[in-house]
């Protein structure tokens, strides 16, 4: 189906093109992507990755976000993997509370990344404790 | 869904300033470039979708939604997740309901499989399908509603044109 939708999301701008948008930094995420997506390997290959987080201004700083993050790190935890994610600025203290003590890479590294004027948007992690290790260990044994 | 996108990145040097530079001209169409990555991203079985949502303060008996997340699932764990698009029960689901319609839950999400907890605090509903809601119940926050999150669009308005 995501194939097929992707068409169709394609038609569909065509249709209703968002005339809010810079062309030139409508495909930016993808162009970026590449530069640093090898962060996720080895180790770090199995994660729940938190793609986007986001909460209407009227009902931030009452634990909604919070409590939307840690169902990806209680996920994580489950499975013995890292949880994972690209903070913006000003979110860093937000997620070491919500235990994204690590940080590990940067989306803005790599040479010609199209994200390299930006701040922040450091790769932070938080890996599963070692009980959630052994489980999974045992697990998949 | 695509509204509370826009609003939270609203600022963002990325989604906002980079992305969006004409979003204070046309404030709607920004939702435009969510709904669709949220489309997309929705038939991906390796997302997870959350959704937090309250009683609509504008719309007695309907809900809001206020919060998304959208998770993840990296590496050989996903393809576990791969598999569960064969569940009899989204082929059913697919028979009796055309793609939009499925896109357009009551609930206003814009997500199908939503599940609406009555809670008096957070809690997961974890059902192993793409998508979880909550309701948030007694926030003692008031609502009230942001300039740019008005129609200043007059005539021809392609976000809601999209939406409906």
């Amino acid at each position: 189906m995501k194939p097929i939708m992707s068409m169709a999301m394609t038609l569909h701008e065509l249709l209703w093109p968002n005339r809010a948008v810079a062309p030139v930094h409508s495909d930016i995420i993808e162009r970026a992507y590449p530069f640093f997506d090898s962060v996720w390997s080895g180790k770090r290959a199995e994660s729940w990755y938190l793609s986007f987080l986001a909460v209407h201004p009227d009902y931030q700083g009452i634990g909604v976000g919070k409590d939307l993050t840690l169902w990806g790190v209680g996920r994580a935890e489950e499975e013995g993997v890292v949880a994972s994610l690209i903070t913006v600025p000003g979110t860093e203290d937000f997620y070491r509370r919500c235990g994204f003590e690590e940080t590990f890479g940067c989306a803005r590294d790599g040479e010609g990344n199209p994200l390299v004027s930006l701040k922040g948007l450091d790769i932070v992690w938080k890996w599963p404790s070692q009980k959630a290790n052994n489980e999974a260990a045992r697990f998949s044994t | 869904m695509a509204r509370v996108m826009s609003l939270a990145f609203w600022d963002d040097q990325l989604f906002g300033e980079m992305i969006h530079p004409g979003r204070e001209e046309y404030p709607n169409d920004s939702d435009l470039y969510w709904l669709r990555d949220a489309r997309v991203n929705f038939w991906n079985r390796h997302f997870k979708f959350l959704a937090a949502v309250v009683q609509d303060p504008d719309a007695s008996g309907k809900e809001k939604v206020i919060g998304i997340a959208q998770w993840e699932r990296l590496g050989d764990g996903a393809k576990k997740r791969d598999l569960a698009r064969y569940d009899p029960s989204m082929c059913l689901f697919l028979f009796f309901s055309g793609v939009h319609t499925r896109l357009e839950s009551p609930h206003g999400t814009g997500l199908p499989f939503v599940e609406v907890s009555e809670l008096q605090s957070w809690d997961f509903l974890r059902d192993g399908r793409s998508a979880v809601c909550y309701t948030i119940m007694n926030i003692n926050k008031s609502h009230s509603r942001k300039p740019h999150e008005t129609n200043h669009v007059n005539g021809y308005d392609p976000t809601r044109a999209a939406l409906a």
